[in-house]
C-alpha cells in the first residue's frame, strides 16, 4: 500500500497519469505538479523502493549537467535585462564570468584543441562559480527590478512588490512564478518547494530589516530566493 | 539564512532526484512516467537552442499534452539551432586547429631601436644586413640615407661582425594591410619594406627572373621585401585572424549543410568553400612563402579561384567553388590541419562518420612481423593498420602537416634531381618534404621518388593506389550510397539528445535499432538534419522520465 501511494506521488509529481501504464504514447500532462507524499509514510527500516527488484521501466532520456556554453545562456535568459534592455550576465573583471576571458577555461569549457571534451561533473569548482554567478546575478535582478514601476516587467518579483506589502498569496504565486522561470516547473500552491522557499524570502527580509541591507529588506529576500534556484540541481540539469 | 537557503536546497535535491531517479530495478511494475510539459519544453529548448525557453513558451504549453508542432517548428527554425548545430559539430569533429602560421622570413616582430619602435623581420636580417645576423635597421628615417638608383635603400656601414660586415638601412612608416584605419602607419626597417615584385638570378642552373612573393623569393633575395603595404609578411593578429577564420570557414559550411537547406550528406562532399579577408589575403600572399618545414596551405590549382577579399573585411565571407579531389569539410583547412597526418584524417572520419572505433587487440598476435617499416605487417600494430592505412590512402591528394592539394603534383620522379628541379628555381628540400625514395620490388637499383602516400602503393598493398584516386570524396560517396552516413548521423543525433547511447540488444524488450534504421532511411531519404532531428525528438523515450 505505501509502496503504491508513493508510486502513485512520483507519478503525480512527475505530471503523469495512472493510466499511462508502459504506453508508448504521451499522455494528457496535468498544468501543476501536484505534491509528492510526506515522508513520514515510509515506515523505520524501509528501504527504497528501487531496491526492492521488479521491471525495469522503459528506456527515457537521460539527463545531464548544463553544458558551459548551455549553463552561461541560461543564467543569463532566465535573469533577463536591466532597465535598459541590456541582457544582465554575470561579470568579473568586465567580462561573462563563463567566458574564456574569465573562468571558462577553467570550468571545463572544450578548446578542441587541448580540451575536447567537456566534463558533465559538478565539480567544487563548478558549484564554487555558479554560486558567485548567482549572486552577482541575483543582485542585479533585483536591483533592475526595483527601478521598473510596471510590475510585469519585473524578472524577480514581478507578482509581489518589494515594498514589504505584498500578501502571503502574493507571495506563493511569485514563488510559483519563480519556480517556472528557472526550473520549468508548473507547482501547485502547496507544492513542497514552495514552501522552504517562502522561508528563504522571510528569512533574507528579516534579516534585512534588523541587520540593514543594500536593497529593500522584501527584494533581499527575493534575492536569497533567486540565488536558491540557480543553485538548485533542477536547473543545472539539462 | 544559510541554513534556511541550504535546507531549501536540499528540498529543491530531493525534488530533483525524484524527477530525475534513473533506478536500475523497480519495485512495481512501472507506470510511463513523462516529464511535465513545461520540464519537456526546457528539455527541448535546452537541446535544441543551447538556451531555456522564454516564458512565452511555458504560457504557450500550459495544459499542453505534448510538445507542439508549431513550438518544434520555431526552435529548429531559431538561429540558436545554426548555432547549437555549429557546437554539436564541432564537439565531433574537433576542428579547431592550432598551427603557426608564421616564420622567421614572413612574421615581422617589433624592437625597440633608440627608442623608436620599428618592426623588421628576424629570419631576413643577415640576408639584408650581414655581420652575424642581428643587425638590424637605424632608429632614423631612410629619407634621410636615401635609396640607391635601382630603388635598393641606402646603407651605412658599421663595421665587421662574425667576419662580415654590418651595413644598416633606415625605417620607412607605412599603412600595413593589417589595418583597417588608412591613416594608421608603422615603422619598418627599409629593407624588410620593400616593395619589388621580382628578383633575378644572373647565372648558374636557376638562372632567370623569378616572384619575389615565393618562398625561394622571402628566403634568398636581399631585394625583396614584404611587398606593398606589407601584404607578403604577417604579424601575431594577422596569424590569430587566420587561425579563426579556418574555424568559422568550416562551420559555415555546418551552416549549409545542417540549416541552410543544402542536403546534409554534401557536407562532406560539397565543393563549395568559404572565404573572408584574412583568410584570403592568407592564401593570395602569405601560405606559399611558408618555409618546407612549416605547414604548407599554398593555392593550387585543384583549390579552384579562391576569390580576393580585402583583409580589412574579416566578416564578409565569399563562396567560392573547388575543384576535385576536395570533398566538403573534409579537405578543409579546419580538417587538414585539424588532422595533420593521413592516419589522423582517417582515424577521425571513422569515427564521426562511420562510428568505428580502433580497439588493441586482446589476445598475443602472431605469424606476424616484430620489425618493417610496413606496419599492415607489424605484430599489434597491423590489428588496425591493415584497416587504417588503406583508408589513409583516402586523404593522400593533400599533404600531411598542410592542406596543401597535391593533385596536380607529378605523381613520381625518377631521379631526386629531377624531383627537386620541378620547382624554379630549385628547392633541394621540395623533395623531401612530398616524395619518398620507393626501390622497385624488382629491381632494388630503380629508385624512383614518388608521392609520400603511394610509398605502399604496391601489390601488397592493393587498396592504396585506387583509395587514393579515390580521394575523400570517394570515401565519402562510398559511406552515404550505403547508408553507412545517414545511420552513423543518426546514432549521434541520438546521442545528443537522448544523452546515452541507443539500445542496440536485438534481446532487449527496449530494443532501439529498429526505430533508428527507420528515421536513418528516411533521413536518407530527405538528407534534411532538422527532420531527423524532429523525428527524435518526437520519440516517446524522448519525453519519457529516466
Amino acid at each position: 500500500m505505501t509502496r503504491c501511494v508513493r508510486w502513485s506521488c512520483v507519478l503525480a509529481l512527475t505530471g503523469c497519469s495512472q493510466a499511462s501504464v508502459v504506453s508508448n504514447e504521451p499522455t494528457p500532462t496535468s498544468t501543476t505538479v501536484p505534491p509528492p507524499p510526506s515522508t513520514a509514510e515510509m515506515k523505520p527500516g524501509e528501504g527504497p523502493t528501487e531496491l526492492e527488484g521488479g521491471d525495469r521501466p522503459p528506456l527515457g532520456r537521460l539527463v545531464r549537467r548544463l553544458p558551459l556554453d548551455t549553463l552561461q545562456a541560461a543564467m543569463t535568459r532566465v535573469a533577463g535585462t536591466d532597465i535598459n534592455g541590456k541582457p544582465l550576465e554575470w561579470t568579473v573583471n568586465g567580462v561573462n564570468g563563463f567566458s574564456d576571458a574569465a573562468f571558462g577555461r577553467a570550468l571545463g569549457r572544450p578548446d578542441y584543441r587541448a580540451a575536447t571534451e567537456e566534463s558533465g561533473v559538478s565539480t567544487a569548482l563548478y558549484m564554487k562559480f555558479v554560486g558567485d554567478a548567482a549572486r552577482d546575478l541575483c543582485g542585479k535582478m533585483a536591483r533592475n527590478d526595483l527601478k521598473r514601476t510596471d510590475p510585469a516587467t519585473r524578472a524577480l518579483f514581478p507578482k509581489a512588490d518589494a515594498d514589504g506589502g505584498a500578501t502571503e498569496e502574493q507571495q506563493i504565486a511569485n514563488v510559483r512564478y519563480l519556480i517556472l522561470r528557472f526550473l520549468g516547473l508548473r507547482v501547485a500552491a502547496e507544492h513542497p518547494m514552495v514552501a522552504p522557499l517562502r522561508e528563504v524570502f522571510h528569512s533574507g527580509r528579516d534579516t534585512a530589516v534588523q541587520a540593514g541591507a543594500e536593497l529593500s529588506p522584501s527584494a533581499e529576500g527575493w534575492r536569497g530566493v533567486c540565488v536558491t534556484l540557480f543553485e538548485s540541481p533542477l536547473f543545472h540539469n539539462d | 539564512m544559510h541554513t534556511i537557503h541550504r535546507r531549501a536546497s536540499q528540498t529543491l535535491l530531493g525534488v530533483a532526484l525524484v524527477l530525475t531517479a534513473s533506478g536500475t530495478a523497480w519495485a512495481t511494475p512501472p507506470a510511463t512516467s513523462w516529464q511535465p510539459i513545461e520540464r519537456a519544453v526546457r528539455q527541448l529548448s535546452l537541446d535544441l537552442r543551447g538556451n531555456v525557453p522564454e516564458m512565452s513558451d511555458y504560457e504557450l504549453v500550459e495544459g499542453a499534452a505534448e510538445l507542439p508542432d508549431a513550438l518544434i517548428d520555431a526552435y529548429l527554425a531559431s538561429d540558436d539551432f545554426r548555432l547549437q548545430m555549429r557546437r554539436y559539430h564541432e564537439a565531433l569533429l574537433w576542428t579547431n586547429p592550432s598551427v603557426s602560421l608564421a616564420s622567421v622570413s614572413t612574421a615581422l616582430g617589433s624592437v625597440t631601436i633608440d627608442g623608436v619602435q620599428i618592426l623588421r623581420l628576424t629570419g631576413r636580417r643577415s640576408l639584408y644586413r650581414g655581420g652575424d645576423g642581428t643587425a638590424d635597421c637605424q632608429a632614423k628615417p631612410q629619407a634621410v640615407l636615401g635609396y640607391e638608383a635601382d630603388g635598393t635603400p641606402k646603407t651605412e656601414s658599421f663595421g665587421v661582425v662574425g667576419g662580415n660586415p654590418v651595413r644598416r638601412e633606415g625605417y620607412v612608416e607605412i599603412h600595413p594591410y593589417w589595418e583597417a584605419n588608412p591613416a594608421t602607419v608603422v615603422k619598418v626597417c627599409a629593407f624588410d619594406a620593400q616593395t619589388t615584385a621580382s628578383y633575378s638570378i644572373a647565372s648558374g642552373p636557376d638562372a632567370g627572373t623569378f616572384s619575389c612573393n615565393t618562398l625561394q623569393g622571402v628566403s634568398r633575395s636581399a631585394s625583396c621585401g614584404c611587398g606593398p603595404e606589407l601584404r607578403g609578411c604577417t604579424v601575431t593578429a594577422v596569424g590569430n585572424a587566420v587561425l579563426a577564420a579556418f574555424r568559422e570557414q568550416l562551420l559555415r559550411s555546418v551552416d549549409d549543410h545542417t540549416v541552410g537547406g543544402a542536403p546534409y550528406s554534401q557536407l562532406v562532399t560539397t565543393k563549395k568553400a568559404y572565404v573572408n579577408g584574412p583568410l584570403s589575403h592568407f592564401l593570395s600572399h602569405v601560405a606559399h612563402t611558408l618555409p618546407l618545414s612549416s605547414i604548407q596551405s599554398g593555392v593550387q590549382p585543384s583549390d579552384g579561384a579562391v576569390p580576393s577579399v580585402p583583409y580589412a573585411a574579416g566578416d564578409t565571407w565569399i563562396s567560392y567553388e573547388r575543384e576535385a579531389p576536395h570533398a566538403g569539410i573534409l579537405t578543409l583547412p579546419g580538417y587538414l590541419l585539424r588532422y595533420q597526418t593521413l592516419r589522423g584524417r582517417a582515424n577521425r572520419y571513422r569515427i564521426v562518420f562511420r562510428g568505428q572505433y580502433f580497439e588493441p587487440p586482446s589476445s598475443k598476435d602472431t605469424g606476424c612481423l616484430d620489425v618493417g617499416d610496413d606496419l599492415t605487417l607489424r605484430c599489434v600494430c597491423r590489428g588496425c593498420h591493415t584497416t587504417l592505412e588503406p583508408l589513409a590512402a583516402h586523404f593522400g591528394k593533400f599533404a600531411e602537416a598542410g592542406s596543401v592539394s597535391m593533385a596536380d603534383f607529378p605523381l613520381s620522379f625518377a631521379t631526386r634531381a629531377a624531383c627537386n628541379a620541378a620547382v624554379a628555381p630549385s628547392l633541394t628540400a621540395f623533395c623531401d618534404r612530398f616524395y619518398a625514395v620507393v626501390p622497385s620490388l624488382e629491381d632494388p637499383d630503380i629508385r624512383t621518388w614518388r608521392l609520400k602516400p603511394l610509398r605502399y602503393a604496391d601489390s601488397a598493398h592493393p587498396e592504396v593506389q585506387p583509395n587514393f584516386e579515390a580521394g575523400p570524396d570517394g570515401l565519402a560517396q562510398s559511406d552515404i550510397k550505403s547508408g553507412l552516413f545517414h545511420e552513423v548521423a543518426v546514432t549521434h543525433l541520438f546521442e545528443f539528445l537522448m544523452k546515452r547511447p541507443p539500445n542496440l540488444d536485438v534481446t532487449s524488450p527496449d530494443y532501439e535499432g529498429e526505430t533508428l534504421a527507420t528515421i536513418a532511411k528516411d533521413f536518407r531519404e530527405q538528407d534534411d538534419l532538422r527532420e531527423a532531428v524532429r523525428a527524435l525528438v518526437k520519440l516517446p523515450a524522448y519525453r519519457r522520465l529516466p
